[in-house]
């Protein structure tokens, strides 16, 4: 479902009559006639708003369109009236004899829901209600009002890169946590920002937004849904969605904005808690899964089901959008994985492979390759051409629990052997991660900051370094309480405040006693310079013995080297003087030979002599050395000693005041931090209250407003009756002239009936008279024709007179009757006369009536157009105290020391 | 299964009351208290108690509400409701006193103060057994239901916990808000639960799941003690008309020697729901007339007493009746509780027909019967039993019998040579008398070559070593503990660890083969051993409810054969005992006869043990044992029925009808008709019970269920009348043409017998009698109107021989 704007949710209480606003009296009457009825029986049940629910609690788990136990499901309002295997389940307008109802009210068997106690008595009575108010499906409206674009959130194209502007942080979220435990649980997810120092881990009924850099709580997302199994941050880091629910009872997604932390969107109405879920790169879709075995894919745009895609077989783990938007890979329990089209739901590729269930799938950036975990010990990579599988590896001994891709494609995971692990994309493993108490189930790398956050079975995070595999810090998923933080600073305050004016103590009393210990210091300080002296003239002393056995050393080598020379060439030279010497013997007398043979022997024996010589040196400086050697480490140790000597002295002559003066000006670092720490709680607690405030504020004027509508609704209400009222008295003159005319009409008829009859009297009369003249006439032809028989004038003329008798005689008795019958008539119109009068008098009096009625109406509308007066000044007022909520706010964000 | 609401059965006793006026004036013979004394051990112990009366006449009535406690010092146990709970350390005397009778028992306390950590193993584990959540048809099937797998009814803790809390991290439990864990909102039937609710809040099941979940949801830090035993109290009960109750109380033991009340973590149920049924809270409800065994299971073991419901104030009384030997004693003592009368004694022709299909597998012949009839000695019954265990045909009976057991027939490994000389070893022991334990010794010790020694055979039929444990446990003990190869029996007291350290003595078998390819060669390879799959422990090997033996440089089998052989061995001399009873009465004193187990106990366990023992002492003399079954009354017992005990199937107060067996049949239709039969390798007119080969049969034998000796098991020999088998009777080539092949009628009218002389045969022949008048006059109408004698009689004869009266023992 999308979200709801806040007044809508509203107005469907007042709706539901809740507060509802006192209307005009009047109004309330008139409205009140037709729903008399149903109001002794309060307002009608439908499906959508109140049955269902019901359903979903109770009975869903068996009857939904995916199980459809005995044929039946519950979950659309079509399945409900459509009936299962046996047939109809609700008979509209009688739940005696609606099945479903017998069923669950445990008047036929088999007693539903199976092995469970009855359902509440409330409950019974609301399904008895709804059947028996005809078994509607929603109030009409509803219909018409779902399903309408909102907000295209489609971003054009999907960029990996590095989004614009400044990397989207939290912006002043509370991060009072929604819930506190005393203790963790086992995360089954955690998610960092692809551009932000940022990171979501899952509490209890919360997101919870680290710092990467600091580690520091940054923002607190209330997720009242359940526990989140999943979370992932959008491409650009600027949305983060989370899905998870309530263990086989209820399963959904909400996406927040990470800098603001309002709510965008909420979709899915699993039975089951979401375990897998994503949103594409180009945020138009967001797809989820769970135990249900079905991957569902909604549009943001208006919260539709786009897709459907049954074809797991066991429970979905993972689902995850490649970064290019164009494709959607869903993972299994069983170890399936599927690949499809991420816009159609069409299936693209399957990948066999993983022999137990697939905890973790991670795309590369450039949605070349999938990465994909599992409990089978393997890390493998598929590429998406072919759809194989390109890499695989063990990389977890007892199975994988998570693994991502990072920015620059290496991947970490972490898994049952205890370890977290960062790889190449060759399997080849980087840097471990250790020291966990339990488990390792998530993890995840931070770009921005090249750390590793890892959360354990105990619910501890751990961020380490992602180069040295380093733990520099721990992340709390159950953090205190802002009081709690508060209280803990206060009292640290109050024990740093304490130490402190100890240690200001101690350092007045050292200073008090100085002058006593002056003298004492002054000859230890004394003590220090003479055992500094000493120490510098035994380090001379030491460096020249040592200089002078380095010296002797280096001769003695130099010498030896000598000696060794000659040595070597000793032999030669006493070969050649001997030979000489045996020339010269033999041409004794040569006195050539025999001078050269004297060079060769002096040149002999010169070098034997050398030879000797530098011998005898060696020895005598080897002797040395032998004696300097124990004067070295005698020097040495003299030195040795004194530093001790010296270090004791410098002890001695420490000056107490001094060092209690360090350890107060550190005290001071201490407590200004401890003041600095509760200064922040407050800040934090009145930050807290401010959102808070702002949050109560923003429902008062939501509610203003609603009262605005409300009041402008009774409004146009009362004119409309108005309007109806004054077209009443419109009738009523039309009605009255109508009357007036009617009388006028009888009136008339009555005169000219009369008239008539007059005239026909006075015919008569006339005829009368001509009758006997006529007969005198005929008298006389008759007369004449006897006289003249055969005059063919006279006879015509006979019958002539005889044929204008006949006729007068009958226009006499014509006219004889007509006279006869007026008085009756006009006795009859005489008649009509009084009711056409009482009807004008009548509609007279109803003029009368509207026009007072209409009079009750336009007063009744004064009150009516006061309230909305008053009711949108109010709003007016509403928005400038949530104007100034906001900017109180945003005043105090500053101040943060976060 | 009805889910466990942990709320008390309201009005458990409103519904006893007219019980208790009847029977709360008399006074009772004794009351007994159990258990029998207390331990308290740590704060979190207590112990419910139950006090219940015996009558003189045998009733029992639960009398614990009407029962005074006093404890002889009050400071150190406190009494609630008959549960003590501990308050500081000692030992006192707890007094229980009821109708003017007295009982003491003894409590101690220990470690009042100690509160000890939630156990998983200990406290947890139970919750799941209670609750119903590891049964076979919920999340203790293999596959486990709706996603999540326990182990059944237990037997993996290890692997429950891993499952529990790591399996899928973060679902199942939840420790920051431990009341929202799915497995708590589950068993509440918070949410949908296809389970159903299986406990309410509040309750001790969850208390205990709540508390282990709150303290982190910790496993055991080290071994917790395993429970020993568990004991069901009271002993058996008599309860006096419908609507009377029996509360249970349940106790385990653990090896640290602690002991727990367990009544209500034990899972209660009841093989007579009709008769006595059992709600999970431990109270047991009579209903009408008749026996059940009531059993409790907690942990691995399952554990059961006898209830007896009897009609409201019935008047009874036991004729006097004289016993022939201990069977009579044990069979009618148990006749007495039931309030059943046995039927009478049965004729002698009956007898003289049952005795010889039972003991030698034949009718009776004409000059057999004649001799007998004419007998009057008081003791003829015995000398006939004698007479016919003298003869060959027993030791046949009892070599086809144990040719079945040891699956004596050809296949794909064991050729005829092989079989045959294994089926001459088992005839030379069988008709040698050589006594069962050394036999058996002899054959599951065997070395050497199957031709060599045949009795290696036993190792060339089954070459799987954990079938072949199976196969010894179910044919020498009468268990199948094949269930408990994947998981601990869920029936009977056999854990993992029992059935692969029974196993681990069948797994150094080495097999070879000889110069002659259809010879193998049986060995002791000296090495090889069996994993236990859970763990993968190497399991030592152990006895099947024994004890661990030294086997330092002995061969496994041998040391096995020597205890299975053995009266060490509870089981061995019982199962043969219940084998042999099972043929002379249709039904094992346990039944079926190889599926011994606690939830399928004896009818009457008393005797069962007295017959275990005389076999035992008679050194395994078939003749002797045999011998006691047959000159007891019991077995002599009529097959007419009185009203009390024509309801009783199951304790033996009548003779049953029992189909005569495939082989039997045939060679009865054989002997009555005077024909021969051949069967492949034996001469003609070898008998249908000689044949030595499972393999080999006949339509006729396949149709009256002879076993194939495919299996070991008892239900390879099936004795259920069909349609198939009528109509062969009727109308297949058996009876009939064995009639014209025998030529018997045609015989004897050439001896000028009269068709009433042949008539007088044919009934003996076949039933064992002589026509009654009836017969004899509708028989004498019908050869008087028809001048074909011969054809009439042998109708009379197909008649007879269609008759039920001659296919089955009566």
């Amino acid at each position: 479902m999308f979200v709801r704007n806040r007044s809508f949710v509203l107005a469907a209480m007042v709706a539901c009559g809740m507060a509802l606003p006192p209307v005009s009296e009047s109004t309330a009457v008139a409205a009140g006639k037709s729903a008399a009825k149903g109001d002794s029986k309060g307002p009608k049940l439908t499906y959508d708003d109140n049955v269902r629910n019901i359903f979903r609690e109770k009975c869903f788990a068996c009857h939904n369109t995916e199980k459809k136990t005995a044929g039946l499901d519950l979950t659309t309002y079509s399945g409900v009236m459509a009936g299962g295997g046996s047939g109809a389940v609700i008979d509209a307008g009688s739940s005696g004899d609606s099945y479903l109802f017998s069923l669950v009210s445990h008047t036929a068997e088999p007693h539903m829901p199976p092995k469970s106690d009855k359902l509440p008595a409330d409950y019974l009575a609301s399904i008895a209600r709804w059947i028996d108010g005809g078994a509607l499906e929603n109030k009409g409206s509803k219909a018409a009002a779902s399903k309408k674009p909102k907000l295209d959130f489609a971003l054009k194209g999907a960029p990996i890169g590095r989004p614009e502007g400044p990397p989207p942080m939290p912006e002043g979220l509370s991060i009072e946590p929604a819930v506190r435990t005393t203790r963790g649980t086992a995360p089954r997810t955690v998610a960092t920002s692809p551009w932000s120092p940022l990171v979501a881990i899952p509490g209890q009924k919360q997101v919870l937004l680290y710092n990467t850099k600091t580690l520091s709580l940054v923002g607190v997302l209330p997720f009242p849904e359940g526990v989140p199994d999943i979370l992932k941050f959008s491409r650009n880091g600027l949305l983060l969605l989370a899905g998870g629910g309530r263990g086989a009872a209820s399963g959904r997604v909400v996406v927040w904005n990470v800098k603001t932390g309002e709510r965008m969107f909420e979709v899915g109405d699993e039975l089951d808690a979401v375990l897998g879920a994503d949103i594409s790169a180009d945020q138009s879709l967001i797809a989820l899964g769970g135990p249900g075995k079905v991957v569902r894919v909604y549009s943001t745009a208006d919260g539709s089901l786009k897709s459907t895609m049954k074809k797991h077989t066991d429970w979905v783990y993972s689902v995850a959008f490649s970064p290019d938007s164009v494709l959607l890979a869903t993972a299994d329990r069983n170890g399936g994985i599927v690949i499809w089209e991420a816009q159609t739901g069409r299936e693209y590729a399957v990948l066999a492979g993983h022999a137990s269930a697939v905890t973790s799938l991670s795309w590369r950036i450039d949605s070349n390759i999938l990465a994909s975990g599992s409990e089978d010990t393997a890390i493998k990579l598929w590429e998406m051409e072919n759809g194989t599988q390109v890499k695989t590896w063990g990389a977890h001994a007892g199975g994988v629990t998570s693994v991502n891709f990072t920015r620059d494609g290496r991947l970490v995971s972490c898994g049952r052997d205890g370890n977290a692990r960062l790889w190449d994309q060759n399997g080849a493993a980087k840097t471990g991660y250790s020291g966990f108490a339990d488990l390792p189930l998530c993890v995840a790398y931070c770009d921005e900051t090249n750390r590793l956050i890892a959360g354990d079975w105990t619910g501890a995070f751990r961020v380490f370094d992602a180069t040295s595999g380093k733990q520099v810090g721990t992340l709390d998923a159950n953090p205190p309480r802002l009081a709690e933080r508060l209280d803990a600073a206060s009292n640290q305050l109050a024990q740093r405040q304490a130490e402190h004016k100890k240690l200001a103590e101690q350092l007045a009393a050292t200073q008090a006693e100085a002058p006593k210990h002056r003298a004492e210091l002054e000859a230890a300080q004394k003590n220090v310079t003479v055992a500094a002296m000493n120490l510098k003239t035994a380090t001379a002393a030491a460096a020249k013995a040592k200089s002078a056995v380095d010296s002797l050393s280096a001769e003695i080598q130099t010498t030896t080297k000598f000696a060794d020379s000659l040595t070597a060439v000793l032999p030669i030279l006493k070969e050649a003087a001997d030979k000489s010497a045996q020339a010269a013997a033999k041409l004794a007398g040569d006195k050539d030979v025999t001078a050269a043979a004297e060079q060769v022997k002096s040149q002999y024996a010169k070098k034997q002599k050398q030879l000797d010589d530098s011998r005898r040196a060696v020895v005598e400086k080897k002797a040395r050395l032998e004696k300097a050697k124990p004067e070295v480490a005698a020097a040495g140790k003299r030195v040795a000693d004194s530093k001790v000597a010296f270090e004791a002295a410098v002890k001695r002559a420490v000056n107490p005041v001094v060092t209690a003066k360090a350890a107060l000006d550190s005290s001071a670092q201490f407590l200004a931090q401890a003041a600095h720490d509760v200064r922040r709680w407050k800040d934090e607690i009145a930050f807290q209250n401010k959102i808070a405030a702002l949050a109560a504020v923003q429902t008062k004027e939501a509610q203003l407003t609603e009262a605005v509508q409300t009041a402008q609704a009774s409004c146009d209400a009362a004119k409309a009756e108005i309007a109806k009222r004054q077209a009443r008295v419109a009738g009523a003159q039309k009605e009255s002239e109508s009357a007036a005319a009617g009388v006028k009409r009888a009136q008339d008829l009555v005169v000219q009936l009369m008239t008539e009859q007059a005239a026909a009297l006075r015919q008569a009369g006339a005829l009368d008279a001509l009758l006997p003249a006529l007969n005198e006439t005929l008298g006389k032809a008759e007369e004449a024709s006897r006289r003249v028989p055969g005059d063919a004038d006279v006879t015509t003329q006979v019958t002539e007179i005889k044929s204008l008798i006949a006729k007068k005689m009958t226009e006499l008795e014509l006219a004889k009757k007509t006279a006869a019958d007026k008085p009756k008539a006009i006795e009859a119109a005489k008649n009509q006369i009084p009711p056409a009068e009482k009807k004008l008098a009548d509609s007279k009096a109803a003029i009368e009536a509207a026009r007072q009625k209409v009079a009750e109406a336009a007063a009744a509308l004064q009150p009516l157009a006061d309230k909305l007066a008053a009711a949108k000044a109010a709003v007016t007022e509403g928005s400038k105290t949530v104007e100034a909520a906001k900017k109180e706010l945003d005043g105090l964000k500053p101040n943060r020391t976060t | 299964m009805p889910a466990i609401t942990g709320e008390k059965q309201s009005g458990e006793h409103s519904s006893a009351t007219s019980t208790e006026t009847s029977l709360q004036h008399v006074k009772p013979a004794e009351i007994r208290v159990f258990p029998p004394d207390v331990q308290l051990t740590t704060a979190r112990d207590r112990q419910s108690l139950i006090v219940q009366a015996r009558y003189a006449n045998g009733l029992t009535r639960d009398v614990t509400t009407e029962a005074k406690f006093a404890l002889a010092n009050a400071a150190l146990a406190r009494m609630d409701q008959a549960t003590l709970y501990p308050i500081a350390d000692g030992s006192t005397q707890l007094s229980v006193e009821c109708a003017g009778l007295k009982v003491t028992l003894p409590v101690t306390v220990k470690d009042a103060k100690v509160n000890l950590p939630i156990s998983f193993k200990l406290d947890v584990m139970p919750v799941f057994m209670k609750a119903g959540c590891n049964m076979g048809s919920c999340h203790g099937s293999a596959r486990g239901r709706d996603g999540f797998r326990l182990s059944l009814f237990g037997f993996d803790p290890d692997g429950d916990y891993q499952r529990l809390t790591r399996e899928i991290s973060g679902r199942r439990i939840n420790l920051a808000i431990p009341e929202e864990s799915l497995i708590i909102q589950k068993a509440l039937g918070k949410v949908p639960h296809t389970g159903g609710k299986r406990f309410a809040e509040g309750c001790e099941l969850y208390q205990t799941l709540l508390s282990w979940l709150k303290a982190g949801a910790p496993s055991d830090p080290h071994e917790v003690p395993k429970v020993v035993a568990v004991e069901l109290f009271p002993n058996g009960a008599v309860l006096d008309g419908k609507g009377a109750t029996q509360r249970l109380t349940v106790r385990a033991k653990y090896a640290d020697g602690t002991d727990r009340d367990v009544t209500s973590l034990a899972y209660y149920m009841t093989n007579n729901d009709v008769s006595a049924a059992i709600a999970q809270d431990g109270v047991v409800t009579a209903g009408s007339r008749g026996e059940a065994f009531i059993m409790a299971r907690f942990s691995t073991y399952t554990v059961g007493t006898q209830f007896i419901v009897l009609p409201k104030g019935l008047k009874f009384e036991f004729p006097k009746i004289v016993e022939n030997n201990y069977i009579d004693t044990h069979v009618d003592n148990k006749l007495k509780k039931l309030r059943i009368v046995p039927s009478p004694l049965c004729g002698d022709e009956e007898f003289i027909r049952r005795a010889s299909i039972d003991i030698t597998g034949t009718l009776p012949r004409v000059e057999d019967y004649k001799r007998f009839m004419q007998d009057k000695s008081p003791d003829r019954r015995a000398r006939l039993v004698d007479e016919l265990l003298s003869r060959k045909e027993f030791v046949e009976i009892w070599l086809m019998k144990w040719a079945e057991l040891l699956q004596i027939r050809t296949s794909v490994n064991i050729s005829t040579k092989s079989m045959l000389s294994y089926y001459t070893w088992l005839q030379n022991k069988i008709a040698g008398n050589v006594p069962m334990d050394q036999m058996v010794q002899e054959l599951l010790a065997s070395k050497g070559g199957t031709f060599a020694n045949p009795a290696t055979n036993y190792y060339q039929n089954e070459t799987d070593t954990l079938k072949t444990a199976e196969n010894v446990a179910q044919v020498f003990m009468g268990m199948r503990i094949q269930c408990s190869q994947c998981h601990n029996h869920p029936f009977d007291r056999w854990t993992m660890d029992d059935y692969y350290g029974f196993a681990a003595f069948f797994s150094q078998i080495g097999r070879k083969p000889s110069e002659d390819p259809r010879e193998l060669i049986v060995f002791n390879s000296g090495g090889g051993e069996v994993t236990q799959p859970i763990g993968g422990r190497v399991m030592k090997p152990k006895f099947l409810g024994g004890a661990i033996p030294d086997l330092q440089g002995r061969d496994r089998r041998e040391v096995l054969a020597k205890w299975l052989a053995s009266p060490e061995n509870p089981y061995f001399a019982k199962n043969l005992a219940n084998i042999v009873w099972g043929h002379f009465f249709g039904r094992g004193i346990i039944h079926e006869v190889d599926d011994v187990r606690v939830s399928n106990p004896a009818v009457n366990p008393e005797l069962l043990d007295d017959l275990g023992k005389k076999f035992t002492e008679y050194h395994y003399d078939f003749k002797r044992f045999v011998k006691d079954i047959c000159t007891s009354r019991t077995y002599q017992s009529s097959t007419e029925v009185n009203p009390t005990n024509a309801e009783d199937h199951r304790n033996f107060a009548h003779a049953e009808l029992r189909r005569m067996r495939a082989e039997v049949m045939l060679d009865c239709v054989s002997v009555a008709t005077d024909t021969k039969n051949k069967f492949p390798g034996l001469p003609v007119g070898a008998r249908a019970v000689q044949v030595a080969d499972g393999n080999t049969s006949n339509y006729f034998l396949t149709t009256f269920g002879r076993a194939t000796r495919g299996t070991a098991c008892s239900c390879e020999v099936r004795v259920e009348p069909n349609l198939s088998q009528a109509l062969h009777l009727l109308n297949g080539d058996t009876v009939n043409s064995k009639i014209q092949e025998g030529r018997l009628i045609e015989r004897r009218l050439a001896e000028k017998k009269t068709p009433q002389e042949i008539l007088d045969e044919l009934y003996i022949r076949c039933l064992s009698r002589r026509p009654t008048e009836k017969e004899h006059a509708a028989l004498n109408a019908l050869l008087a109107e028809n001048s074909d004698k011969k054809q009439t009689l042998e109708d009379t004869f197909w008649a007879l021989l269609n008759s039920r009266e001659f296919l089955f023992n009566h």
